[in-house]
């Protein structure tokens, strides 16, 4: 029977495949064993078959590095499509071109979404100093501040975030049979659509509710947290979640457009937002007076100044170098 | 970032290329004179592109984008025939990651045992010296570019880890938390579906 033994030699051909990829893959892994390296020897002797399946896998996996750009090919981050963020975001720029270009992004990506992948994970990232909109395939869209990463899949069921490090402006498009989670060291935010911002700093994170409705519990408590509009909370490991206060808006969530502000806000504070946007490191000196409260606004592009400002007028030394910034004790 | 060297600094960094150990800019005839222009000209014009985009790669590093960079051209310094190269900028870039690769010991070994076994002890250390090793045709190079673009940002980064980066499953774990068994079968899955897309 020619058709059945065609069909036998295609899946010998894909087998043979799948195994040459498997010793290309293994020796890409880190984990060299001589046993290991004596099982390839012996299957690369078996047969030419064998060792010509190797070349082609091997002549991929090495040649792949002489595509025409790789590397901004693999830092690309499909699946979303980064907006630029107007310099000013007003309202009228908003309404105007802007939401109709981000309208029609989101629903081109969401239909791609939908006919090619039902898992769809995720993954977005700013740079220092680079503040920048997304829009995902359910319509979206979440902000960055500098130095800022987000992971997670998006399922049928579920959608799943997790921000990794720094700060973000969530705008979630509300989908009742798929609530939306984000998780962020120990806390986690539920909600079906709304708009809120979430911190994360070394031993807090903070969130705090634009517009709508979220439900805040951290892990190990019994309850959540039903947050409103103009709510805020801040959780420490130490203490868990605190208690729900409310926050100026317009000043919390400036960042967006390039300014950051702070009210009563301790020094080392400002610092860790700072650092997210500095082009070289802020660090606080031992014996510098991190718990020292300030109230300030200023703009991204203006920390150099900002902190020669600081300098004059409080009892703190502020020096640079070539690698950093450091804030000292005045003596 | 990209790296971007005003005339000035160009001649500087052409200057800096005599010092690299194995390169000679003596010259001693006509052909060598020929040579050293040629170098010196490959050196101007590619070295800091080849910088910018090694800086992608590694960030800051460890390694260190420009001792790849540079070491990579002592690799090419090293060649007998440069007239062979089909793209240095090509060329240039892969040996780079090559030896970036070859900073971990785990995947050093494991490069040198296959290249043992594939190539005997006729011609060692082929893929790493030799331009005139075709990997990819053309063709074949813009099938895997458009495959590449269809991977998941999760895939794309597990490759640029893997392959790039030379960073071990383990490795990789650490970063993202994704389990081994999973980086292992995401890397299975990407590699299929290159294989496709080049129809091997």
């Amino acid at each position: 029977m020619r058709k059945s033994e065609s069909s036998q030699h295609a899946s010998l051909v894909s087998a043979r495949n799948a195994e040459a990829r498997a010793w290309v893959l293994f020796f890409a892994s880190g984990e060299a064993s001589s046993e290991k390296e004596q099982a390839f020897a012996d299957w690369i002797a078996a047969s030419s078959a064998n060792r010509e399946a190797f070349d082609r896998v091997r002549r991929l996996w090495e040649g792949m590095v002489e595509v025409d750009g790789v590397e901004d090919l693999l830092l690309d981050q499909n699946n979303v499509a980064a907006l630029k963020r107007p310099v000013v975001p007003t309202r009228r720029l908003l309404l105007g071109g802007g939401l109709a270009a981000a309208l029609m992004c989101a629903a081109g990506v969401g239909l791609l979404a939908r006919q090619s992948a039902p898992a769809e994970s995720i993954l977005i990232a700013t740079q220092r100093g680079e503040i920048r909109t997304f829009a995902l395939s359910d319509g979206s869209e979440i902000t960055l501040g500098g130095a800022s990463r987000i992971r997670g899949d998006f399922t049928e069921e579920s959608r799943q975030l997790e921000l990794v490090a720094g700060n973000a402006y969530f705008d979630i498009a509300r989908d009742e049979n798929r609530p939306l989670t984000v998780e962020t060291d120990g806390v986690q935010v539920r909600v079906l659509g709304t708009r809120f911002d979430i911190k994360k700093r070394a031993n807090k994170v903070s969130v705090a509710v634009d517009r709508g409705h979220v439900s805040v519990s951290a892990d190990g408590a019994v309850d959540a947290r039903d947050l409103l509009a103009g709510d805020r909370i801040v959780s420490t490991p130490a203490r868990g979640l605190g208690p729900v206060e409310t926050f100026d808006l317009q000043k919390e969530l400036s960042w967006r457009s390039g300014r950051l502000s702070f009210v009563n806000a301790p020094l080392r504070d400002i610092v860790a937002d700072i650092n997210q946007y500095s082009e070289r490191p802020v660090r606080l000196a031992s014996g510098a007076p991190g718990d020292m409260r300030l109230t300030l606004s200023f703009s991204t592009q203006q920390i150099r100044q900002v902190l020669a400002g600081l300098d004059a007028a409080y009892p703190i030394q502020v020096q640079e170098n070539d690698t950093e910034i450091l804030i000292m004790k005045d003596f | 970032m990209q790296v971007k060297l005003s005339r000035a600094e160009d001649a500087a960094e052409a200057n800096k290329f005599a010092d690299v150990p194995g390169v000679s800019v003596q010259a001693e005839g006509a052909g060598a004179l020929e040579r050293t222009r040629f170098l010196n000209h490959l050196f101007r014009d590619h070295y800091g592109e080849l910088v910018g985009r090694l800086r992608k790669v590694f960030g800051s590093g460890p390694p260190d984008p420009e001792d790849v960079a540079q070491a990579a051209f002592s690799k090419l310094a090293g060649l007998e025939n440069l007239t062979h190269i089909r793209s240095p900028r090509a060329f240039l870039f892969r040996t780079a990651i090559n030896l970036g690769l070859n900073s971990n010991d785990k995947l050093r070994r494991g490069r040198n045992f296959v290249k043992s076994q594939l190539d005997g002890k006729l011609h060692p250390d082929v893929e790493e010296i030799s331009p005139e090793t075709v990997l990819m045709g053309k063709q074949d190079l813009e099938r895997v570019a458009s495959a590449i673009r269809k991977l998941s940002p999760k895939q794309k980064e597990i490759l640029l880890r893997s392959r790039f980066k030379g960073e071990t499953y383990a490795e990789i774990k650490k970063d993202t938390g994704w389990s081994e068994a999973d980086i292992s079968r995401q890397l299975g899955k990407i590699m299929a579906l290159l294989q496709d897309e080049v129809g091997e």
